[in-house]
């Protein structure tokens, strides 16, 4: 990594070591253009036998399993695991709201950004292809999939990019973006506060796994968010052209944390019921504990 | 409703406390950024919906709570008006004057003063509350004690009720105060007080009484401070010696405060006038001299009175008046022996009772007066002339003439005194059983000095213990026990029958016998002898206040006595000779009779005749001293104003409005939390 990008990498020296010690290891079987670590749900020429297929016309004479045959009487085709190289798309909500964090904490953005680090560090290692989709209202920045070192120096390079953008979250037009953008099947990893109006923003989802596309979404949030813990009345404005309001966060609370959990929960039945794997990020946490449970396998309990 | 502090009314202030922080709490905020203010407007939307009702209650219950304090501070009070008293229990005496000046008529033709007074008293007892103890004394003359201490209410309602209204009393204020000073001795209650209800007239007194230790003395004035008034002052009638059978009446008329320049006084006896005169006033005061035939001799008083007088006091416009005296003793002198002497000793009678009428002419004043009559023996014994008491000086009372004749005397009533002389012998007596003593004979042994016998005499023996004796008679006293004085050597000179009223004096009264009636004692000895002999009942002649009026012997034998009131009524009394019959309960001015009953049957006592009249001052309805001060320690008092302090009602209800608000907050706070 060069010295401009490290200075704006969005990982701590520390937390890329740590990192960079996780596997990734990918739940869906990914299909790589090159051969790599993940296995492939295309059967291959590989020596890992999978099972037993019908044979139909037009497949290789040369995989049908004689012995098989001897046995049952019947045209089987023998099917084996093939390896593939994976193909990450990273989309990094940098709208205006990302730009949100306590005093002296890290900011949404920051956070998000150190998660999609990780995940681009840990595939860099395992010589996967990582590209990324930077968007808020727009897409900002696109870069394509690639294994390259350099390439993803500069994923992580864009990923350590500050908020520019005034607008506010458009999180429906990136997916789609990334629907065309992700090729054949991988995993589409996005960050984001979800903080947009349209209902239907991760309708896109769908489309993505049934792609075959494994799709990780990171839900972003900070403490301050999650549970109004200021105090205090105050006049509470958006960062998003929003309509102010003046609240005593002691008598509005109870009921803003019922808002904030309907509001996590319907995020999470809306990814959940598309297919895709669901994890509250708070800022607040290591950003290693996000990652070990993404990354490791047998992690069960905060995924959706 | 009133407040003890009503600047802390600007503690109200305090209630725009709530109001000013709700305000500078929406306007004084501090600006956060907050990328979720989606979800958080609509956590308010939701909250809001319930917490807008509770807001605006919280709001009204602290600005209630404020107020409740700010109002409780300033000290809010309830005033109360009562009839008397501080509204607490309490030891009242009350004081109701009820002499004659009470009876005038008050402003507007609104009752008595008396009445007036009463119907306070009432509202004074009836606003104490229940528990207390209340006295009622009177302030007529003689102060008296209407109703005992008592905290039984009902009955000092119904004694006050029962009372009388006014008569012809003076006022005793200070002893009735000192009455009801005496009646709150051992009261039950530290609150004592005794409230005077009087007009304050001038007779009253004009020196405040000081109040007594430990009670709280409440001066209220009854009535007007002055009336005008017109007086019939006094009334005396005496014999005209011009004619006879007529009387001189003299009236005196006496205005207070009064425009009129004169008044018509008429003199009636029944319905009939007697003779009616102008009496011309000139500084308020005139007299007028009226002349009148006296009536027959059953009539015994006549009335005086001030005709359209139309003042306010109509008590004092008439008097009564006796037309003869009725307590003067009518004393028949019968000389035994009558001779020639000057023009002066036959106007006294003669020479054997001229020392006697001398001493009746000089009887003191404290008892009843003579009226001296005198004739001789054969006047006496042929005539009916009516006495009281008979004295048969130097009388030959063997003779059956004179004996038939004071026999007759005896039998009306009438005393007997005999006494010894030249014509008086032993022997048979044709009164023999009519005297305490048998006349034994003359003795002429001389003797010095008279003195008390077993039945002494008040009178003092001083001075007769030196008389020279050289004639006297010899008694035989038929009881030893009714020997009222006696000789050096014990033999009996005076006997008397006290029930009977007989006597008989062992010495002549001239000087014939002895030197007894130009010794110093003789005037008290022939005062008290004669009115020892006179018959009971006797009552002063001249008008008498009520709380002056003496009380009335009967004669013995006595069953029925009965006062003949100057309105016409008949007041029965038990008939009993041994005691004497309490006339205080007679107040109304007027002539009163007395009837009696006894074996011989019913007939009227001309001597115990009397009239109650009241003391001129009476008459004077000007506020004196006592009802007018300002600076005494006294106060004329109406009814009392009582403050009832609040103020820990509104602390109670700031208790309460706390606990509400509480109650309210706490919705609110589960509501935020």
């Amino acid at each position: 990594m060069s010295e401009a990008a490290q200075k704006r990498a969005p990982l701590d020296p520390e937390a890329a070591r740590r990192i960079a010690a996780l596997t990734l290891e990918i739940q869906r079987a990914a299909l790589g253009l090159l051969s790599g670590k993940h296995r492939s749900p295309h059967r291959g020429a590989s020596v890992v036998f999978v099972d037993h297929r019908e044979y139909r016309p037009g497949d290789d004479p040369r995989l049908i399993d004689w012995r098989a045959y001897a046995r049952n009487d019947r045209h089987a085709i023998k099917r084996f695991e093939q390896e593939a190289q994976l193909g990450c798309t990273l989309l990094l909500d940098a709208s205006r709201s990302m730009d949100f964090g306590a005093e002296g904490a890290r900011t949404k953005i920051e956070h998000a950004a150190g998660l999609l680090a990780g995940i681009a560090l840990v595939l860099r290692r395992q010589a996967d292809a990582v590209g990324l989709v930077r968007f808020a209202r727009d897409v900002e920045k696109v870069l394509p999939i690639r294994a390259s070192i350099t390439h993803v120096d500069r994923v992580l390079t864009a990923l350590g990019l500050p908020v520019t953008s005034e607008s506010g979250t458009r999180v429906r037009g990136a997916l789609e973006l990334a629907v065309d953008r992700a090729g054949r099947r991988g995993l589409v990893v996005i960050a984001s506060d979800l903080l947009d109006p349209d209902a239907s923003a991760l309708a896109p989802i769908s489309q993505m796994v049934a792609h075959g596309h494994e799709v990780w979404l990171l839900h972003v949030l900070t403490p301050e968010e999650l549970e109004l813990n200021t105090e205090g009345a105050a006049r509470y404005v958006g960062l998003e052209d929003e309509a102010a309001v003046e609240a005593d966060p002691t008598l509005v609370r109870a009921a803003y944390r019922r808002e904030v959990d309907s509001f996590l929960s319907k995020m999470r039945f809306a990814a959940t019921e598309r297919g895709a794997r669901y994890r509250l990020a708070r800022t607040d946490e290591p950003l290693e504990k996000p990652l070990a449970e993404l990354l490791l396998r047998g992690r069960r309990s905060r995924w959706a | 409703m009133g407040l003890a502090l009503p600047l802390a009314l600007f503690g109200l202030l305090l209630a725009g406390v709530p109001i000013l922080a709700h305000l500078v709490r929406r306007s004084d905020v501090p600006t956060r950024a907050l990328p979720t203010v989606e979800l958080l407007a609509r956590a308010i939307a939701e909250s809001r919906r319930r917490v807008r009702i509770v807001d605006p209650l919280l709001l009204a219950l602290r600005i209630a709570l404020v107020a409740a304090l700010g109002i409780a501070v300033t000290g809010p009070y309830v005033e109360r008006s009562v009839a008397y008293g501080s509204g607490g229990l309490a030891s009242v005496a009350i004081v109701i004057d009820d002499s004659m000046s009470m009876a005038r008529t008050g402003e507007g033709g609104a009752g008595t003063l008396s009445a007036l007074a009463r119907e306070r008293a009432r509202a004074a007892i009836e606003a104490l509350p229940e528990g207390s103890e209340v006295a009622l004394v009177l302030a007529g003359r003689p102060a008296r004690t209407l109703a005992p201490r008592s905290t039984a209410r009902r009955d000092v309602l119904a004694a006050l009720e029962e009372s009388e209204d006014p008569g012809a009393r003076s006022t005793d204020l200070e002893g009735a105060i000192a009455l009801a000073a005496r009646q709150l001795s051992g009261a039950a209650h530290s609150d004592r007080r005794i409230l005077v209800l009087s007009d304050f007239a001038t007779q009253a007194g004009e020196t405040l009484p000081s109040a007594p230790s430990g009670i709280r003395l409440d001066l209220e004035p009854i009535g007007p401070a002055q009336t005008p008034n017109l007086t019939l002052a006094s009334v005396d009638a005496a014999p005209d010696p011009t004619l006879e059978g007529s009387l001189s009446v003299a009236v005196t008329v006496r205005g207070f405060g009064v425009s009129v320049d004169h008044a018509t006084v008429a003199i009636t006896s029944g319905a009939r006038e007697l003779a009616r005169a102008e009496v011309a006033l000139v500084d308020g005061a005139g007299r007028a001299m009226l002349h009148i035939l006296a009536p027959d001799e059953t009539t015994a008083a006549a009335e005086a009175r001030i005709l359209d007088a139309h003042d306010a006091l109509p008590m004092d416009d008439a008097r009564a008046f006796l037309l003869r005296p009725s307590s003067a003793l009518r004393v028949l002198l019968v000389d035994g022996d009558p001779r020639p002497l000057s023009r002066r000793a036959v106007a006294m009678g003669g020479a054997s009772t001229r020392f006697l009428a001398q001493a009746l002419a000089l009887a003191p004043s404290d008892g009843p007066r003579f009226i001296v009559r005198r004739t001789d023996v054969e006047t006496f014994a042929s005539g009916d002339e009516p006495a009281d008491v008979i004295a048969l000086a130097d009388v030959d009372v063997a003779r059956q003439d004179v004996a038939r004749r004071t026999r007759a005397a005896l039998d009306a009533g009438a005393g007997l005194l005999v006494a010894g002389g030249d014509h008086v012998h032993g022997g048979a007596s044709a009164l023999a059983d009519r005297l305490p003593a048998r006349i034994v004979g003359v003795s002429d042994v001389a003797r010095i000095g008279l003195f008390s016998g077993s039945n002494p005499l008040r009178s003092r023996d001083e001075g007769l213990a030196r008389v020279s004796i050289t004639r006297a008679l010899s008694l035989d006293a038929t009881r030893p026990d009714q020997v009222a004085l006696r000789f050096d050597d014990a033999s009996p000179a005076l006997v008397i029958d006290r029930d009977v009223r007989t006597a008989v004096l062992a010495l002549p009264l001239d000087d014939a016998g002895s030197d007894l009636p130009l010794h110093p004692g003789f005037v008290a000895l022939a005062v008290e002898l004669l009115r020892a002999l006179a018959p009971v009942g006797s009552m002063p002649d001249e008008p008498v206040a009520p709380d002056a009026l003496p009380s009335l012997t009967v004669p013995s034998g006595t069953r029925r006595v009965e006062i003949l009131t100057p309105a016409g009524a008949v007041l029965p009394f038990d008939g009993d000779a041994a005691r004497s019959i309490d006339l205080s309960s007679l107040t109304a001015p007027g002539a009163y009779g007395v009837r009696v009953t006894d074996a011989t049957g019913t007939h009227e006592l001309p001597r115990a005749a009397f009239v109650i009249a009241p003391v001129l001052e009476e008459s004077r309805l000007e506020r004196g001293a006592m009802g007018t001060a300002e600076s005494s320690t006294p106060q004329a008092t109406s009814a009392s104003r009582i403050q009832t302090r609040i103020a820990p009602w509104f602390f109670g209800l700031a208790g309460l409005l706390a606990l509400a608000e509480a109650a309210a907050r706490r919705p609110r706070t589960r509501l935020a939390v």
